[in-house]
């Protein structure tokens, strides 16, 4: 087996680069998809914890934590299709409000 | 002594870590939901290597087969070309230095000990429907929540005035 600092170094190169570009990019579909990144590597530490514990509530955790992903993921992009049809664009430093004023 | 999890370790770590830049430095978003998908991928095969073969199949049919594919529809709904970028440098050191905090707490867990795994999915069911059967009701009412949301927000229409 190879050391759980490895894991863990993954992770937050992954966590970094996730976080980089929640803060500097505008693109609203960018910005989710570097939410997901950093869902990932959260899950990452969980998976290497339980298997480094010999423990397995962390499977059970990341499999709610994928759940709620994937909703997080329907409504985020819904709230960017409407902004779309309101704005015509989904830039994040153009859009004030969702509602067309 | 070849070690064939580390071989596995660094093939997979170094191709997750090189999609993920790709994800953020890509102009085309297109290539970026792209390169997202096969990230996704590397981290299920990370995840086979932990012993993890349940998580990493529901990471594979979830977010390769259902959140990349709704992405790449929102893409191309609405336009795939990202054309600014943000010109700032004191916003990025505030990941930086998150990253450094990170590091820092994560060079010295010395948590290293080999220890037996004698799980298998049944754990996990019976885990899931014994023990933590209120979160996973909790979890099933915000997926029914989320879906009802996502079809009132898409459909919602403005009364014009």
């Amino acid at each position: 087996m190879i050391p759980l600092e490895y894991y863990l170094i993954l992770s937050a190169i992954l966590f970094g680069i996730g976080s980089y570009g929640v803060v500097t990019r505008k693109n609203g579909i960018k910005v989710l998809m570097c939410i997901e990144i950093m869902m990932n590597s959260a899950n990452i530490n969980f998976i290497a914890f339980s298997r480094y514990l010999g423990d397995i509530v962390g499977h059970v955790i990341v499999t709610f934590s994928i759940a709620l992903a994937a909703a997080e993921a329907a409504v985020g992009l819904a709230i960017l299709l409407m902004i779309y049809k309101t704005h015509k664009t989904i830039d994040l430093s153009k859009v004030g409000s969702i509602r067309r004023w | 002594m070849i070690d064939i999890e580390l071989i596995w370790f660094s093939a997979f770590g170094v191709l997750t870590i090189i999609s993920a830049i790709n994800v953020v430095i890509s102009r085309n978003v297109i290539h970026s939901a792209l390169s997202l998908g096969f990230m996704m991928l590397c981290v299920a095969l990370l995840y086979i290597s932990l012993n993890a073969e349940f998580i990493a199949m529901v990471q594979i049919l979830v977010y390769i087969g259902a959140v990349i594919v709704l992405i790449l529809f929102v893409i191309m709904l609405t336009g795939g070309i990202e054309k600014t970028v943000m010109k700032s440098i004191l916003i990025p050191l505030i990941p930086s230095l998150l990253f450094i905090i990170l590091i820092i707490n994560s060079i010295n867990v010395g948590w290293y000990k080999p220890v037996v795994w004698k799980y298998n999915v049944k754990d996990i069911g019976n885990l899931i429907l014994n023990e933590y059967v209120f979160p996973f009701e909790v979890i099933s009412l915000i997926l029914l929540v989320a879906m009802v949301g996502t079809i009132f927000i898409t459909k919602y229409k403005e009364k014009e005035k």
